[in-house]
Protein backbone atom coordinates (compact mmCIF):
# COMPACT_ATOMS: atom_id res chain seq x y z
CA UNK A 1 0.00 0.00 0.00
CA UNK A 2 1.27 3.45 -0.85
CA UNK A 3 1.72 5.86 2.02
CA UNK A 4 1.04 9.56 1.57
CA UNK A 5 3.99 11.98 1.61
CA UNK A 6 2.93 13.25 5.03
CA UNK A 7 2.87 9.75 6.50
CA UNK A 8 6.28 9.01 4.98
CA UNK A 9 7.66 12.27 6.37
CA UNK A 10 6.54 11.42 9.93
CA UNK A 11 7.64 7.82 9.51
CA UNK A 12 11.12 8.74 8.35
CA UNK A 13 11.49 11.77 10.64
CA UNK A 14 9.25 11.07 13.62
CA UNK A 15 8.84 14.08 15.90
CA UNK A 16 9.12 13.87 19.66
CA UNK A 17 10.12 10.24 20.01
CA UNK A 18 11.10 9.46 23.56
CA UNK A 19 10.03 9.10 27.11
CA UNK A 20 8.99 11.42 29.94
CA UNK A 21 9.35 10.54 33.62
CA UNK A 22 6.11 8.82 34.56
CA UNK A 23 6.84 9.47 38.26
CA UNK A 24 6.49 13.21 37.62
CA UNK A 25 3.06 14.36 38.84
CA UNK A 26 2.85 16.68 35.82
CA UNK A 27 3.35 13.86 33.34
CA UNK A 28 0.44 11.86 31.95
CA UNK A 29 1.00 8.55 30.20
CA UNK A 30 -1.37 6.93 27.74
CA UNK A 31 -0.59 3.35 26.81
CA UNK A 32 -2.80 1.79 24.16
CA UNK A 33 -2.68 -1.12 21.78
CA UNK A 34 -4.30 -2.68 18.73
CA UNK A 35 -4.22 -6.46 19.24
CA UNK A 36 -5.20 -7.32 15.68
CA UNK A 37 -2.03 -5.73 14.27
CA UNK A 38 0.08 -6.00 17.44
CA UNK A 39 0.63 -2.25 17.62
CA UNK A 40 1.57 -0.67 20.93
CA UNK A 41 1.64 3.09 21.46
CA UNK A 42 2.85 5.14 24.40
CA UNK A 43 1.98 8.83 24.38
CA UNK A 44 3.06 11.13 27.18
CA UNK A 45 2.36 14.76 27.95
CA UNK A 46 3.90 17.17 30.43
CA UNK A 47 1.55 19.83 31.73
CA UNK A 48 2.53 23.13 33.37
CA UNK A 49 0.83 24.95 36.25
CA UNK A 50 -1.59 26.69 33.87
CA UNK A 51 -2.76 23.35 32.50
CA UNK A 52 -0.96 23.84 29.19
CA UNK A 53 0.81 20.92 27.56
CA UNK A 54 4.41 22.05 27.30
CA UNK A 55 5.98 18.81 26.12
CA UNK A 56 4.85 15.59 24.47
CA UNK A 57 6.68 12.38 23.63
CA UNK A 58 5.69 9.13 22.03
CA UNK A 59 6.93 5.68 21.21
CA UNK A 60 5.00 3.49 18.80
CA UNK A 61 5.67 -0.01 17.58
CA UNK A 62 3.47 -0.48 14.59
CA UNK A 63 2.91 0.41 10.97
CA UNK A 64 3.82 3.71 9.32
CA UNK A 65 0.31 5.10 9.78
CA UNK A 66 0.33 4.39 13.52
CA UNK A 67 3.75 6.04 13.90
CA UNK A 68 2.71 9.04 11.81
CA UNK A 69 -0.59 9.45 13.72
CA UNK A 70 1.16 9.56 17.09
CA UNK A 71 4.01 11.73 15.80
CA UNK A 72 1.59 14.29 14.35
CA UNK A 73 -0.49 14.27 17.52
CA UNK A 74 2.51 15.12 19.74
CA UNK A 75 3.14 18.15 17.48
CA UNK A 76 -0.47 19.24 17.68
CA UNK A 77 -0.97 18.98 21.44
CA UNK A 78 2.05 21.07 22.43
CA UNK A 79 0.91 24.50 23.59
CA UNK A 80 -2.71 23.41 23.95
CA UNK A 81 -4.70 23.14 27.17
CA UNK A 82 -5.82 19.69 28.32
CA UNK A 83 -9.39 20.49 27.31
CA UNK A 84 -8.33 21.62 23.85
CA UNK A 85 -6.16 18.53 23.39
CA UNK A 86 -9.03 16.29 24.46
CA UNK A 87 -11.13 17.70 21.62
CA UNK A 88 -8.78 16.51 18.87
CA UNK A 89 -10.61 13.97 16.77
CA UNK A 90 -9.11 11.02 14.97
CA UNK A 91 -10.80 12.24 11.77
CA UNK A 92 -8.61 15.39 11.85
CA UNK A 93 -5.49 13.24 12.11
CA UNK A 94 -6.67 10.91 9.34
CA UNK A 95 -7.49 13.86 7.10
CA UNK A 96 -4.19 15.65 7.71
CA UNK A 97 -2.22 12.48 6.93
CA UNK A 98 -4.48 11.33 4.10
CA UNK A 99 -4.99 7.92 5.69
CA UNK A 100 -6.89 5.37 3.59
CA UNK A 101 -10.00 3.73 5.14
CA UNK A 102 -8.10 0.58 6.18
CA UNK A 103 -5.72 2.74 8.25
CA UNK A 104 -8.29 4.90 10.02
CA UNK A 105 -7.96 2.68 13.10
CA UNK A 106 -4.38 3.94 13.51
CA UNK A 107 -5.68 7.48 14.03
CA UNK A 108 -8.31 6.13 16.45
CA UNK A 109 -5.47 4.55 18.43
CA UNK A 110 -3.69 7.93 18.63
CA UNK A 111 -6.88 9.62 19.83
CA UNK A 112 -7.33 6.90 22.47
CA UNK A 113 -3.71 7.44 23.55
CA UNK A 114 -4.00 11.20 24.11
CA UNK A 115 -7.31 10.74 25.95
CA UNK A 116 -5.65 8.15 28.21
CA UNK A 117 -2.67 10.46 28.84
CA UNK A 118 -4.98 13.35 29.73
CA UNK A 119 -7.03 11.14 32.07
CA UNK A 120 -3.81 9.94 33.71
CA UNK A 121 -2.43 13.42 34.46
CA UNK A 122 -5.85 14.62 35.65
CA UNK A 123 -6.03 11.69 38.01
CA UNK A 124 -2.52 12.42 39.30
CA UNK A 125 -3.54 16.01 39.97
CA UNK A 126 -6.76 14.97 41.65
CA UNK A 127 -8.90 16.54 38.93
CA UNK A 128 -10.59 13.40 37.72
CA UNK B 1 -22.22 -11.62 13.46
CA UNK B 2 -24.24 -13.47 16.06
CA UNK B 3 -23.39 -16.94 17.26
CA UNK B 4 -26.31 -18.41 15.37
CA UNK B 5 -25.12 -17.07 12.01
CA UNK B 6 -21.43 -17.92 12.39
CA UNK B 7 -20.63 -20.97 10.30
CA UNK B 8 -19.08 -23.55 12.57
CA UNK B 9 -15.80 -24.56 10.94
CA UNK B 10 -15.39 -27.53 13.28
CA UNK B 11 -18.73 -28.93 12.13
CA UNK B 12 -17.90 -28.18 8.51
CA UNK B 13 -14.75 -30.29 8.81
CA UNK B 14 -16.41 -32.93 10.99
CA UNK B 15 -14.08 -32.27 13.92
CA UNK B 16 -14.90 -31.95 17.61
CA UNK B 17 -15.17 -28.32 18.70
CA UNK B 18 -12.22 -27.77 21.00
CA UNK B 19 -9.41 -25.39 21.90
CA UNK B 20 -6.77 -28.02 21.29
CA UNK B 21 -6.86 -29.63 17.90
CA UNK B 22 -5.44 -32.88 16.65
CA UNK B 23 -3.32 -31.58 13.82
CA UNK B 24 -3.28 -34.85 11.87
CA UNK B 25 -7.07 -35.21 12.19
CA UNK B 26 -7.38 -31.70 10.77
CA UNK B 27 -5.12 -32.58 7.84
CA UNK B 28 -7.05 -35.79 7.13
CA UNK B 29 -10.43 -34.06 7.25
CA UNK B 30 -9.18 -31.30 5.00
CA UNK B 31 -7.70 -33.64 2.39
CA UNK B 32 -10.76 -35.84 2.32
CA UNK B 33 -13.24 -32.95 1.94
CA UNK B 34 -11.05 -31.24 -0.62
CA UNK B 35 -11.10 -34.28 -2.88
CA UNK B 36 -14.81 -34.83 -2.24
CA UNK B 37 -15.66 -31.28 -3.37
CA UNK B 38 -12.95 -30.82 -5.95
CA UNK B 39 -14.40 -29.05 -9.03
CA UNK B 40 -13.02 -31.85 -11.25
CA UNK B 41 -15.55 -34.20 -9.64
CA UNK B 42 -18.34 -31.96 -10.91
CA UNK B 43 -17.05 -31.26 -14.41
CA UNK B 44 -20.15 -32.83 -15.98
CA UNK B 45 -22.64 -31.41 -13.49
CA UNK B 46 -25.01 -28.49 -14.01
CA UNK B 47 -23.94 -24.91 -13.32
CA UNK B 48 -25.66 -24.71 -9.92
CA UNK B 49 -23.94 -27.84 -8.65
CA UNK B 50 -20.58 -26.68 -10.02
CA UNK B 51 -21.00 -23.31 -8.32
CA UNK B 52 -21.87 -25.03 -5.07
CA UNK B 53 -18.75 -27.18 -5.30
CA UNK B 54 -16.59 -24.10 -5.82
CA UNK B 55 -18.22 -22.36 -2.87
CA UNK B 56 -17.84 -25.43 -0.67
CA UNK B 57 -14.16 -25.74 -1.59
CA UNK B 58 -13.59 -22.13 -0.64
CA UNK B 59 -15.34 -22.60 2.73
CA UNK B 60 -13.27 -25.71 3.43
CA UNK B 61 -10.10 -23.75 2.70
CA UNK B 62 -11.19 -20.94 5.04
CA UNK B 63 -12.07 -23.44 7.75
CA UNK B 64 -8.75 -25.25 7.41
CA UNK B 65 -6.68 -22.07 7.54
CA UNK B 66 -8.68 -20.68 10.47
CA UNK B 67 -8.47 -23.82 12.60
CA UNK B 68 -4.83 -24.59 11.78
CA UNK B 69 -3.43 -21.46 13.47
CA UNK B 70 -4.02 -21.25 17.22
CA UNK B 71 -4.80 -17.50 17.29
CA UNK B 72 -7.37 -17.61 14.48
CA UNK B 73 -8.84 -20.81 15.97
CA UNK B 74 -9.23 -18.95 19.27
CA UNK B 75 -10.94 -16.08 17.44
CA UNK B 76 -13.34 -18.55 15.82
CA UNK B 77 -14.16 -20.18 19.18
CA UNK B 78 -15.04 -16.72 20.51
CA UNK B 79 -17.09 -15.88 17.41
CA UNK B 80 -19.09 -19.09 17.89
CA UNK B 81 -20.00 -17.75 21.33
CA UNK B 82 -21.18 -14.45 19.89
CA UNK B 83 -18.02 -12.52 20.80
CA UNK B 84 -16.49 -10.25 18.18
CA UNK B 85 -12.87 -10.06 19.29
CA UNK B 86 -11.98 -7.22 16.94
CA UNK B 87 -14.53 -4.94 18.53
CA UNK B 88 -12.83 -3.66 21.62
CA UNK B 89 -12.28 -0.62 23.73
CA UNK B 90 -8.93 0.23 25.24
CA UNK B 91 -10.18 -0.41 28.76
CA UNK B 92 -10.61 -4.08 27.84
CA UNK B 93 -6.84 -4.39 27.48
CA UNK B 94 -4.68 -5.19 30.48
CA UNK B 95 -2.47 -2.08 31.10
CA UNK B 96 0.33 -4.09 32.74
CA UNK B 97 0.40 -6.37 29.73
CA UNK B 98 0.67 -3.39 27.37
CA UNK B 99 3.60 -2.00 29.37
CA UNK B 100 5.31 -5.35 29.13
CA UNK B 101 4.65 -5.53 25.39
CA UNK B 102 6.30 -2.13 25.02
CA UNK B 103 9.33 -3.38 26.96
CA UNK B 104 9.58 -6.53 24.89
CA UNK B 105 9.35 -4.53 21.67
CA UNK B 106 12.17 -2.31 22.96
CA UNK B 107 14.12 -5.44 23.81
CA UNK B 108 13.59 -6.77 20.28
CA UNK B 109 14.86 -3.50 18.81
CA UNK B 110 17.94 -3.58 21.03
CA UNK B 111 18.71 -7.22 20.24
CA UNK B 112 18.25 -7.10 16.50
CA UNK B 113 21.45 -8.50 15.06
CA UNK B 114 22.26 -10.66 18.07
CA UNK B 115 21.17 -14.19 17.28
CA UNK B 116 21.62 -15.63 20.79
CA UNK B 117 19.76 -12.75 22.44
CA UNK B 118 16.95 -12.99 19.89
CA UNK B 119 16.69 -16.70 20.63
CA UNK B 120 16.34 -16.02 24.36
CA UNK B 121 13.65 -13.43 23.76
CA UNK B 122 11.90 -15.92 21.47
CA UNK B 123 11.88 -18.57 24.21
CA UNK B 124 10.46 -16.07 26.71
CA UNK B 125 7.68 -15.03 24.33
CA UNK B 126 6.88 -18.67 23.41
CA UNK B 127 6.59 -19.56 27.11
CA UNK B 128 4.26 -16.64 27.70
CA UNK B 129 2.18 -17.67 24.71
CA UNK B 130 1.79 -21.17 26.16
CA UNK B 131 0.76 -19.99 29.63
CA UNK B 132 -1.62 -17.43 28.13
CA UNK B 133 -3.09 -20.14 25.92
CA UNK B 134 -3.81 -22.27 28.99
CA UNK B 135 -5.55 -19.37 30.75
CA UNK B 136 -7.58 -18.73 27.59
CA UNK B 137 -8.59 -22.41 27.39
CA UNK B 138 -9.62 -22.49 31.06
CA UNK B 139 -11.65 -19.29 30.70
CA UNK B 140 -13.41 -20.66 27.64
CA UNK B 141 -14.11 -23.98 29.38
CA UNK B 142 -16.00 -22.18 32.14
CA UNK B 143 -17.61 -19.80 29.61
CA UNK B 144 -15.92 -16.79 31.26
CA UNK B 145 -16.12 -14.95 27.97
CA UNK B 146 -14.80 -11.50 28.86
CA UNK B 147 -11.77 -13.11 30.47
CA UNK B 148 -11.34 -15.34 27.42
CA UNK B 149 -11.53 -12.29 25.17
CA UNK B 150 -8.89 -10.47 27.24
CA UNK B 151 -6.54 -13.45 27.05
CA UNK B 152 -7.23 -13.75 23.33
CA UNK B 153 -6.00 -10.18 22.82
CA UNK B 154 -2.79 -11.10 24.64
CA UNK B 155 -2.39 -14.08 22.32
CA UNK B 156 -2.74 -11.74 19.34
CA UNK B 157 0.02 -9.46 20.64
CA UNK B 158 2.25 -12.41 21.51
CA UNK B 159 1.65 -14.06 18.14
CA UNK B 160 2.63 -10.84 16.41
CA UNK B 161 5.76 -10.58 18.54
CA UNK B 162 6.69 -14.18 17.70
CA UNK B 163 6.32 -13.28 14.04
CA UNK B 164 8.57 -10.22 14.39
CA UNK B 165 11.22 -12.23 16.23
CA UNK B 166 11.15 -14.90 13.51
CA UNK B 167 11.51 -12.20 10.87
CA UNK B 168 14.51 -10.72 12.70
CA UNK B 169 16.09 -14.18 12.95
CA UNK B 170 15.45 -14.86 9.27
CA UNK B 171 17.18 -11.59 8.36
CA UNK B 172 20.27 -12.69 10.27
CA UNK B 173 20.35 -16.01 8.43
CA UNK B 174 20.16 -14.21 5.10
CA UNK B 175 23.33 -12.20 5.80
Amino acid sequence: MAYSDKVLDHYENPRNVGKLDDNDANVGTGMVGAPACGDVMRLQIKVNEEGIIEDAKFKTYGCGSAIASSSLLTEWVKGRSLDEAAKIKNTEIAEELGLPPVKIHCSVLAEDAIKAAIADVKQKRGLA
Amino acid sequence: MSSSSTLNYFELLGLPESVELDRSALERAYQSLQSQWHPDQFAGADATTRARAVQQTSLINDAYRTLREPVSRAAHLLALRGIEPDRLEQRELDPAFLFEQMEWREELEAKRGNEAALGQLGVKVDERFKTTWRVFAEALAKEALSEAKREFHKLQFLGRLQYEINEAEALLLDD
